[in-house]
């Protein structure tokens, strides 16, 4: 098990370490000076705004990169220097907001992030469980059927296009909730309800279909035979049962989840991870796309170890086909 | 199976029965799916409207008539006109050309690529799999969408450029998926056969393992297609994706979001459309793998 961990660390670490590389080398393979380039482009998508806040002065950006860089650094020794601080959490101002440092942009926009994810993933199996155990139950009713169908609509839609539909019906038609902004508590269920669908959907589905298979088993049969009502039979031996893969269910839609936000938080002006993120790459802020696609990433590859862990935590099969693989 | 009855002398009834391959199978299950073949339907129009885009278009995509702008949806313009007159029904179409043509051309290099790479993986084994692999599985670990909008950032965004920032994250599921079908095809018998009859390794690897380690992969490439379009809108939803005036569902719908207290139907058409493009290529990917993975 430690082994395991420390291999899927090191993997991890590898892997934030080759993504930055590459980042680092195509910046500068890219046709002319990035710095240029950025001020360029800042140029024409901000220069009439520039008293807005889109203010990219010229030489603070450049002289702020070579601080941190030096000139004429050779790209491995720059990946280097920015491992280096990364490493301690000394990130360093971005081109758009030369006064603050990206450490401290990224303190504030994660925990808006997190609560959103978390009340996704809150709502999503508080929804999404129980559908799929009905459906289950009630094969081929109305409820499956709606089930299934909402399990295609989640599965195939993005969260983005059902922001947008969710927007109009909800705060534009109906005047029901704001359409974006961040604070009460009634900002949060447009962006929590688009982002949940997805794994609303994959819950109910994953719930419905396990728990179809193991109410076939034979410990099932045994379970009524000694004479338990239905709901004692579903819920200590079928759900209890269906319950631990689930977490490997859950994994991968908190990598969703987390991704989602990347649009989600710039549909709705959430100011989160996935919006810092976000509006770094819309202008070209490299350093702070470089920082916080990294951290973000981290992020994410850290929570599916963990969900990793938990699985192998909870369920002594899985541990042992491992340790016996070994 | 297809059986012809016929009847004896003796009035016992025997089957004929046809041999149907594999494939002939697939095909008889998927067509006993309405849903599917309605799905099959819509994919086949949305492909064809996406080659001949400039002919079924009513208008070009960037032509402007400043007269008949912001004009909500009529006969004349079926989906109305945007803030410079221009034909929105048009634009929908350039931006289903446009999805169709990213999304395949970044599937299509993906299979190639992650085919190529998991089958050698496979194939060769030793020091060659273990690189391949620790190469196939960083990427794994990188959530992709972060990766295609640094990729983005980068290169620009050109369609060629999304292209690549697409392919380059999803060829890792498809090479991890072509390394366990070699593992489980190059031992068998025609492989033995093609090296006894003094087949290179490359020929072997070509002609006799990848085409008979492709037929699983199929479902995956048939959600690889839905993925990509995807991936594209979301680029173009943080406003990275195909540059203006080129038209594509990720920016009418940003476009339409900025405009949709007034104009409402710039924001519901493209997102319903989208929506419907997308359901039914993910719904024809999940007829397809019901139909070659039958549980019942």
């Amino acid at each position: 098990m430690l082994v395991y961990v420390l291999r899927r660390l090191l993997m991890i670490a590898i892997s934030f370490v080759a993504v930055v590389t590459i980042t680092f080398y195509l910046l500068h393979a890219a046709p002319g000076n990035f710095l240029d380039i950025s001020q360029l482009q800042t140029q024409q998508t901000y220069g009439n705004r520039s008293q807005q806040g889109g203010v990219f002065a010229e030489s603070p950006t450049v002289k702020a990169w070579e601080e941190r860089y030096g000139k004429n650094t050779p790209t491995w020794k720059q990946v280097l220097i920015f491992l280096r601080y990364a490493a301690t959490m000394d990130l360093g101002p971005s081109f758009r907001f030369p006064t603050d440092t990206i450490q401290h942009m990224i303190a504030i926009a994660v925990p808006k992030t997190f609560i959103l994810v978390l009340a996704s993933m809150a709502v999503a199996l508080l929804v999404g469980v129980p559908m799929g155990i009905i459906a289950a139950l009630r094969r081929n009713s109305w409820i499956d059927r709606l089930t299934m169908l909402l399990s295609m609509v989640g599965s195939a839609i993005p969260s983005y296009v059902l922001a947008v539909l969710a927007i109009l019906i909800f705060a534009v038609e109906l005047h029901l909730l704001p359409t974006s902004g961040w604070g009460s508590p009634k900002t949060l269920v447009l962006p929590v309800l688009s982002l949940a669908l997805g794994p609303i959907s994959g819950f109910a589905r994953y719930m419905r279909n396990s728990l179809i298979g193991v109410l076939r088993e034979d410990y099932i049969r045994t379970g009524y035979a000694k004479g338990g009502s239905t709901w004692q039979v579903i819920f200590s031996h079928a759900f209890r049962n269906s319950l631990i893969p689930l977490v490997t269910v859950a994994g991968p839609q908190f990598a969703f989840l987390m991704v989602g936000t990347v649009w989600i938080e710039s549909m709705f002006n959430i100011p989160g991870l996935g919006s810092l993120f976000g509006s770094a790459a819309q202008v070209r802020d490299y350093p702070l796309v470089i920082a916080s696609s990294a951290f973000f990433a981290l992020l994410i590859m850290v929570i599916n170890l963990l969900v990793d862990i938990s699985y192998m935590y909870l369920d002594p099969r899985i541990r042992a086909a491992y340790e016996s693989h070994r | 199976m297809s059986t012809a009855a016929g009847t004896l002398n003796n009035g016992a009834v025997i089957a004929r029965t046809r041999s149907v391959s594999y494939w002939g199978l697939v095909w008889q299950r998927m067509r006993a799916d309405k849903l599917t073949m309605i799905c099959l339907g819509f994919v086949v129009l949305f492909i064809l409207v996406g080659i001949f885009a400039p002919w079924i278009a009513p208008t070009g995509y960037n032509a402007m008539n400043p007269v008949e702008a912001r004009q909500g949806p009529s006969l004349r313009h079926l989906s109305g006109t945007d803030e410079l007159g221009r034909d929105i029904f048009s634009r929908l179409i350039y931006s289903l050309r446009n999805a169709i043509l990213v999304a395949f051309t970044a599937s299509i290099s993906s299979i190639v690529v992650g085919s190529l790479v998991g089958a050698l993986a496979g194939y060769q084994g030793g020091i060659v799999d273990t690189l391949l692999v620790g190469a196939i599985d960083i990427m794994y670990a990188f959530p992709s969408f972060l990766f295609s909008v640094v990729m983005v950032t980068v290169i620009g965004r050109g369609i060629p450029a999304i292209i690549i920032a697409i392919a380059v994250t999803s060829w890792v599921g498809i090479a991890r998926l072509m390394r366990g079908q070699v593992l489980s095809v190059k031992n068998r018998d025609f492989v033995l056969a093609a090296q006894a009859l003094g087949a290179s390794r490359w020929r072997i690897l070509l002609r006799y393992i990848i085409p008979n380690s492709l037929g699983p992969l199929i479902v995956s490439v048939a959600f690889l297609v839905p993925g990509a379009m995807l991936a594209e809108g979301a680029l173009s939803i943080l406003g990275l994706g195909i540059a203006p005036p080129m038209p594509s569902w990720g920016n009418l719908i940003n476009t339409g979001s900025t405009n949709m207290r007034a104009f409402p139907y710039q924001l519901y058409i493209p997102a319903g459309s989208f929506a419907l493009v997308l359901l039914a290529f993910t719904y024809l990917g999940d007829g397809l793998n019901r139909a070659m993975n039958p549980r019942d």
